[in-house]
């Protein structure tokens, strides 16, 4: 008999992205469905909408969330430090997603907790081999007794 | 007083005496030996004649007994027993006698025995032949007896010779020497007691004339004393009861004390020091008489002494002197006036030297001590009677030194030959002069001696037919002219610099006095104010009236507090010149009590340009925060709001598939491709923009690079195009500096992504890094330069290159050496490597050659 | 308040095993972690209430015996990266005459049922095990380069930064500054 201490029958995989462009959502879609990896996607206007979505009852928490950093109401950054203050939200992996790509901000929200950071390329063909990437190493992390502490991953 | 001083000679005079009265002595003691021996010599004598005496007794009274038996027996007579006993008796005692006699002449003792012997027997005989001649009268036996008799006497008679003649010879020997004894001993007593008598004579002579000598002495010093011009005193120290030395009493004292002091010798001799001179408990002087006394120390004291009103300088000198100590002061103030004198005359002396040098002709004597080169020459003429040269007549030894040849060398050569320079130097020309004019002439010449420049002062006189130079080196006079001439200069500007120094610094100073309000002003602070200096009277109340208006409160609270606290918060306002300019003023003042008046001192300084200064520094500041804070917006918008649009516009190019754009005509696909191209553009321009702005001066985030690792991980972003266009990056080992990762890597990236850019597509490219460290001195480039050592790293490419004139330009922002359908590019790859090398305090530039190669050069600090 | 912990999770896990399989009255034996041998075969009611008592620590029995093996290689993997002398084989064989399985066959199962390939999956364990050692001990990159058996400090950065998209320099300050603001996801 066999036994897996971590989650690994998860078959479709929980993403939510937060962004407030309709266009970034929307190619997000359809490069996420483009790839292999089963996800389900669950996409949010802005970073209030998807806090409040998390912090609801009774939900199935997301495996994965992906933040836009320039939100109006709430941005990704403070998302990122609410999910990492809350013990409910805590085990989730949190990718950033944005246009800056300035070094100040991907060493900030490291620090602040995000695992993955990832440039809004420019190009939809980059976009799905960068969102399959992520969701490979997340894969790897939520499957495999990898120290999740030290999950950080840039494209 | 005891001047006595012990001469070596009365010394050795004392010695002879002593030695002369050892003589004596021993004169006197040989003498009494010599007569006792004389008298043992008589007594010898005497003993012998006894000995002699006692002999001829003896044997006369054997002949007598031997006599009388015969008459007795010839005569028959009874011989009466009592005269033969007699003899007998009287023999007996004659030979005892003698027997004591020779007691100490064991050999005539011997022969007495021997005749103490015969006697017997003789006796034995005599009694025998008497006996026997009466009755039986045999004329054989009496003939035998007899012959016994006459052979013993015959014995004792020879035995009698022998010692007669012992005597005899004992008696000569002991004549000879009584005679010898009495004639040598008294000439030796003699000799010896003339010896000492002269002794005696010649160390009375000395020692009286020694006596007289110092007797003499002792009179020359009383006059010498009296007649000096230093004050001589003796002292002898005054004891109290526990042997301490409390006081001195002036034993003598010399005529200089009334000359100098006032004080009539004969009156203060035996008076005590202390009294006649009190200065003496001063300054421990009294400890130090003391000390030269009792460790019999020389003591000197300068002091100044008032004496009716004059102050006089006296220079003294204690001395200890047997007894006592003495005092020998001089008069110094005499002595220095003198002393001025003395170089006074000196120094006339040394001016005539110097003439008597000039004018002195040809003393040889003179010539060879003298430290100044002499030569004298005589003029060579030509027929037509002008003096074309000189020959040495003379020169001195001290041309050794000037030119390193000895005179013989020169004696007798021509001027041309020996010193050709006079020609040049215009020396000839004056010899020439003083000859045919007969005119003393002076010249100044220089000479090279070992790289050093050499000065003479030189006098040619005529001489009848021959001219003497005297040549002085002047070389240190020259030198230090020069230096006094310097100082004479800095001197004068520095007078020139303090008489500007308020002007320049715009600084007045002031004393304001607090009880009336008048004040003094210096004169640039009249200057400030526009006034001419002292032009009206200062008070507080009449400079109110400079005061600018606006500043009136905070000049009457200035006011206030000074006068009420001699200090105040107060220390700027402005005031309206005469002209009408206002001026800001800052003051320091200071109280202080001048002639017990409250006084206000202190500076004002026209602050006006610092202050106009720091204005135009506050408005330039909130220009530049403005512009700083327009940047950021511009940043802000630039990184997203400019962007957004652009990448959605790239986005949903890429969206457009092939298999859509087949649908599409050829025409459609090339404008679609043209779009793309134009937004691909523009992104770069944007990053470009964004990353070139973004390169703040902020250090907060400096840190250790290596650059090694930069280089790796910007070889490994640019792979791709390393590898297509073949290019081979070879490095040397590169410093680890600080700074910031990601700006490092922007500048590696950007010079090498230049050179794969521009590379010559007819050869293989080749990148070459190189890396030194150098210090300050060996960066020519002109930047500030904070660190002492840098590091020198050059980026070198064998591409395209550029004209040198170029090399600045490539360097600004957009500034494009090239068409971009050339070489695309926006024109800010370089700029941004200028600031990031400036962020970094260091600096770069690059030098090239058209169609040759590039090399970039970076300086960071080490 | 704050109070650090440090555990085994190895050692829970066995803990949780035998106080939930001792509650069953199950008699069990641990092979290998996340292989148990049990020495009867279960009814279906003992099954479903094994299963819903080991869910609630996060404990799943898996049924599908392809995603058993995935799991066995996954440990396999892990002990040969623990032992030194394994080390040194070739993964292929290592795996192979471990697993009984043509290295092939694993291959393919291993990447069919985990989205990436075997040796991808080792690179990730070593990069996870440099990522240990940088944040928990002292060693400078030279000696976790040695210890983990790349052959240079560049081969281990270069593998890092591949695996990552950072710096090991870069990935420590960042976890040293998460430490200071005390942020830990999980």
């Amino acid at each position: 008999m066999n036994l897996n201490t971590l989650n690994t029958n998860v078959k479709i995989l929980n993403v939510a992205l937060a962004d407030d462009d309709e266009d970034d959502r929307m190619l997000f879609r359809e490069a996420i469905e483009e790839i292999a990896i089963q996800t389900k996607l669950s996409t949010f206007n802005n970073g209030q909408e998807l806090m409040d979505y998390l912090t609801l009852p009774n939900i199935l928490l997301p495996n994965l969330v992906f933040l836009d950093l320039n939100m109006p109401i709430k941005n990704g950054m403070q998302c990122l430090m609410e999910i990492r203050k809350n013990p409910m939200l805590n085990a989730m992996a949190v990718a950033i997603y944005s246009t800056s790509s300035s070094e100040k901000d991907v060493e900030q929200t490291f620090i602040n907790g995000a695992n993955i950071y990832i440039n809004k390329p420019n190009d939809f063909r980059k976009l799905r081999e960068a969102i399959e990437k992520v969701l490979q190493i997340n894969w790897q992390y939520h499957t495999s007794n990898l120290n999740r502490d030290n999950f950080l991953y840039r494209i | 007083m005891d001047f006595t001083k012990v001469t070596s000679s009365s010394k050795t005079y004392v010695v002879l005496l002593i030695v002369a009265v050892a003589i004596l002595l021993f004169t006197a003691s040989i003498t009494y030996k010599q007569i006792k021996r004389l008298q043992q010599s008589a007594d010898g004598i005497a003993l012998t004649l006894e000995v002699d005496n006692g002999i001829e007794k003896l044997f006369s009274l054997y002949a007598r007994m031997e006599s009388e038996k015969f008459r007795t027996i010839l005569l028959g007579e009874e011989l009466s027993n009592s005269s033969w006993q007699d003899y007998k008796l009287a023999s007996t005692t004659a030979f005892n006698d003698l027997y004591i006699i020779l007691e100490n002449n064991e050999v005539q003792k011997e022969r007495l025995d021997s005749i103490g012997h015969l006697q017997e027997t003789f006796y034995e005989a005599l009694i025998d032949f008497e006996n026997s001649t009466p009755q039986k009268l045999n004329r054989a036996s009496t003939h035998k007896k007899l012959m016994l008799i006459s052979e013993t006497l015959e014995k004792i008679r020879a035995i009698k010779d022998q010692m007669l003649l012992e005597e005899h010879r004992v008696m000569i020997q002991r004549k000879v020497d009584y005679a010898s004894r009495r004639s040598l001993t008294p000439l030796t007593s003699l000799l010896m007691a003339f010896f000492a008598l002269v002794v005696f004579g010649l160390s009375f002579t000395k020692i009286y004339a020694n006596k007289r000598r110092l007797r003499a002495s002792d009179a020359f010093m009383r006059n010498l004393l009296a007649s000096t011009d230093n004050i001589v005193n003796y002292y002898e120290p005054i004891y109290d009861g526990s042997e301490n030395i409390v006081d001195f009493r002036i034993v003598f004292a010399n005529e200089c004390n009334r000359d100098y002091l006032g004080l009539p010798p004969e009156e203060i001799m035996g008076e005590r020091v202390s009294k006649v001179f009190p200065h003496f408990s001063l300054n421990g002087e009294f400890e130090d008489l003391v000390r030269s006394f009792e460790e019999q120390e020389k003591v000197g004291f300068d002091r100044e002494l008032s004496i009716n009103g004059n102050k006089m300088w006296f220079k003294s000198i204690v001395n200890p002197v047997s007894k006592g100590i003495m005092e020998t002061a001089r008069n110094v103030t005499v002595e220095k006036e003198g002393e001025e004198k003395l170089r006074l005359v000196n120094q006339e002396l040394v001016g005539q030297n110097r003439v008597l040098k000039d004018t002195e002709s040809f003393l040889a004597g003179i010539l060879q001590s003298t430290e100044n080169v002499i030569m004298s020459f005589k003029p060579i003429i030509d027929d037509s009677g002008f003096i074309i040269d000189f020959e040495f007549l003379f020169i001195n030894e001290q041309i050794q030194d000037v030119l390193q040849k000895t005179p013989i060398d020169m004696v007798g050569k021509r001027v041309s030959e020996a010193t050709p320079t006079i020609f040049t130097t215009g020396v000839f020309e004056k010899m020439v002069t003083c000859f045919m004019e007969d005119k003393k002439m002076e010249y100044e010449t220089s000479y090279e001696k070992d790289g050093r420049k050499m000065w003479f002062h030189g006098t040619a006189i005529k001489c009848d037919e021959s001219i003497t130079i005297t040549s002085r080196d002047i070389t240190k006079e020259k030198k230090s002219k020069r230096k006094i001439q310097e100082v004479n200069e800095k001197l004068r500007v520095q007078n020139s610099i303090f008489k500007d120094a308020e002007n320049v610094a715009s600084i007045g100073s002031y004393m304001w006095y607090l009880d009336d309000g008048s004040a003094n002003i210096s004169d640039n602070f009249y200057n400030i104010l526009g006034y001419e200096p002292d032009s009206f009277e200062v008070t507080f109340s009449n400079y109110r009236e400079f005061v600018h208006p606006d500043d009136l409160e905070k000049y009457d609270t200035l006011g206030r507090q000074t006068t009420e606290n001699g200090q105040s918060e107060v220390h700027d306002y402005r005031i309206i010149s005469k002209a009408g300019e206002v001026k800001h003023l800052h003051l320091e003042g200071r109280f202080i009590k001048r002639n017990g008046r409250p006084v206000s001192v202190g500076v004002v300084q026209d602050i006006t340009n610092m202050v106009k200064a720091d204005e135009d520094l506050r408005a330039r500041n909130f220009e530049l925060k403005r512009n700083n804070a327009e940047l950021e917006s511009f940043n802000r918008v630039a990184s997203h709001d400019l962007q957004e649009p652009l990448r959605k516009i790239q986005l949903f190019l890429s969206r457009i598939d092939n298999e859509n754009l087949s649908r599409l005509n050829e025409k459609s696909r090339s404008y679609l491709g043209k779009v793309n191209n134009a937004a691909n553009r523009m992104q770069s321009l944007i990053r470009n923009l964004l990353t070139y702005s973004r390169i703040d001066v902020t250090h907060d985030d400096f840190e250790k690079v290596d650059l090694n690792l930069v280089l790796e991980k910007v070889e490994d972003d640019l792979a791709v195009r390393i590898k297509e266009t073949k290019a081979t990056i070879t490095c040397e080992k590169l410093p680890t500096i600080r700074g910031v990762v990601f700006q490092m890597e922007q500048l590696f990236s950007n010079l090498i992504s230049n050179a794969l850019k521009y590379r010559d597509t007819k050869v293989d490219l080749k990148i070459v890094l190189k890396w030194e460290k150098v210090h300050r001195e060996q960066v020519p480039q002109n930047f500030i330069k904070s660190s002492k050592h840098y590091h020198k790293i050059t980026v070198l490419d064998n591409g395209i290159g550029f004209s040198s004139e170029n090399s600045e330009k490539i360097f600004e922002v957009f500034q494009r050496l090239h068409q971009r359908t050339e070489y695309s590019g926006t024109g800010i790859g370089l700029a941004i490597c200028k600031k990031i090398a400036e962020n970094h305090h260091g600096f770069i530039y690059a030098t090239g050659e058209l169609g040759k190669g590039s090399a970039f050069i970076i300086y960071l600090p080490s | 308040m704050r109070v650090c912990i440090k555990y085994d999770s190895d050692f829970i896990c066995r803990a949780v095993l035998k106080e939930q399989f001792e509650k069953l009255g199950i008699p069990f034996s641990i092979q290998s972690l996340g292989e148990l041998e049990i020495d009867q075969n279960l009814s279906d009611e003992q099954r479903e209430a094994l299963a819903t008592a080991l869910k609630k620590y996060g404990i799943e029995i898996i049924d599908d015996p392809k995603m058993a093996l995935v799991q066995r290689i996954k440990y396999a993997i892990d002990d040969m990266l623990e032992d030194d002398m394994a080390r040194i084989q070739k993964i292929s064989t290592y795996l192979a005459d471990k697993l009984n399985y043509s290295y092939t066959y694993l291959s393919n199962l291993f990447s069919e049922n985990t989205y990436t390939s075997i040796e991808n999956f080792i690179i990730l364990r070593k990069v996870d095990h440099a990522k240990e050692l940088i944040t928990n001990t002292d060693l400078t990159l030279t000696e976790i380069a040695f210890r983990l058996n790349y052959s240079s400090v560049a081969h281990l950065s270069g593998q890092f930064k591949k695996t990552t998209g950072l710096t090991p320099t870069a990935f420590q300050k960042i976890i040293e500054k998460r430490k200071q603001n005390s942020i830990h996801p999980a």
